[in-house]
């Protein structure tokens, strides 16, 4: 290494340990060597930023939301296939796996996760495939709730992670485009009776709180949610 | 299952800051930065199988990530990079001196060309060997040793001429 090569390998690589090994020999080159480590410290304090907190748990709820996406669409043509009891065993199972996610998920806000599920799960608000009645209550049945008339064309139900919560997600088409109702039955701490409403700028929400469960309610903006809120709770019985 | 989960996890958690920081530098938009990161794990996850070696996991995520930040370009739903770097931050809390000093070489890095930018970022940000960057810039690796030479010449540069009429004047 000759002086030249070793300026330019030192200002490419300053941690290079070649470089540092032929600067040992000379205290100007050393001295060389010390300044562009210096240099190569304040380049790397000044491009330290701060990472946004739960970076890496958004991350890792993202895709378990997407997995468990996945898993219903296996789960749906289950239901097609086979008969009732195998049906019934593989939802079970389906909501142990559910429900063992669900504890690793990462708490968001209700309003915001119920819209980022309904984001996520697009696809299900252009069903137009009725689903009967009593595949809805089986379902429900396991979070011990009856629906004694569909509020409306049910086009979608399935068991959901709802913020760590085993719950059931529906859609259903109504004259004011698709509708979309989770069931998250109610924990201890919430049992109040109160509404609370959200938005966004394609959809707004509603969450009204019961004693044995939530009904969060997310439609198209300008659809007349407290009075689907009211249809849905009506026709919805606990046992 | 379990065991690419976890596997996933340790990934998520062992690179998600210093991909971020890349990204942030890369695009000069903190939200930008985030939905790059989210993507590149999404589809890491997705081809999660053809990692085969764990110690090429680094240059893998970047080559990932390089991808998705094009991607954006060529939907051309964004035009943030290259500007908005006026309003890069930083709130750690140093001393007044040391922030505005920080602030200047943010602005000189910035504004950097991207080809001697990314070597840089890959070097001193996530720590890339010049083995590594040329395998993810898909360049010879005496072009990125030239490269990084020039990128940190001029940046060396530019911090002298601005600091120096300052000291001139002091004489």
């Amino acid at each position: 290494m000759d002086e030249l090569e070793f300026r330019r390998r030192l200002v490419a690589d300053p941690q290079d340990e070649e470089v540092a090994k032929y600067a040992s020999q000379q205290p100007e080159l050393q001295a060389q060597l010390e300044d562009m480590r210096d240099f190569d410290k304040f380049l790397s304090h000044s491009l330290d930023i701060d990472v946004p907190d739960g970076l890496a748990e958004r991350i890792i709820a993202k895709q378990q939301l997407l997995e468990e996406e996945h898993d219903k669409v296996t789960h749906v043509s289950w239901f097609r296939r086979i008969s009732a009891p195998l049906a019934v065993a593989a939802s079970m199972l389906f909501a142990a796996v559910i429900f063992y996610y669900g504890g690793l998920a990462h708490p968001t806000d209700t309003a915001e996760h119920a819209l980022a599920h309904v984001y996520y799960e697009q696809n299900a608000l252009e069903k137009q495939e009725s689903v009967p009645l009593q595949t809805v209550n089986e379902k429900l049945a396991m979070l011990g709730g009856k629906f004694d008339t569909l509020p409306g064309k049910i086009v979608y139900a399935t068991f959901c992670n709802f913020k760590g919560q085993k719950s059931l997600h529906l859609v259903m088409q109504s004259e004011f485009g698709p509708l979309t109702v989770f069931v998250v039955p109610a924990d201890q701490q919430s049992t109040q009776d109160q509404k609370d409403n959200f938005s966004d700028s394609r959809f707004e929400g509603l969450i009204a709180h019961h004693e044995k469960a939530n009904t969060i309610l997310v439609a198209n903006r300008g659809a007349p949610l407290e009075r689907f809120q009211t249809e849905v709770n009506n026709s919805l019985r606990w046992l | 299952m379990a065991t690419k989960q976890h596997q996933y996890e340790s990934l998520v958690r062992a690179y998600h800051k210093e991909l971020y920081k890349f990204a942030y530098w890369l695009c000069g938009d903190p939200s930008i930065a985030e939905d790059l990161v989210q993507e590149t794990f999404l589809r890491a996850w997705r081809a999660l199988d053809s990692l085969q070696d764990e110690q090429a996991a680094k240059p893998w995520l970047l080559t990932i990530l390089r991808r998705e930040n094009a991607r954006r370009f060529e939907r051309k739903q964004f035009d943030y990079a290259e500007v908005e770097q006026d309003t890069l931050v930083d709130d750690r809390s140093s001393a007044l001196d040391d922030e505005m000093e920080q602030t200047v070489v943010q602005r000189q890095i910035a504004s950097l060309s991207a080809e001697y930018r990314e070597p840089l970022l890959l070097q001193v940000v996530m720590g890339c060997s010049g083995e590594e960057i040329a395998e993810i810039l898909e360049l010879n690796k005496n072009t990125v040793m030239t490269r990084l030479y020039r990128a940190r010449n001029q940046l060396k540069d530019a911090l002298t001429t601005k600091y120096e009429p300052v000291k001139g004047a002091s004489n």
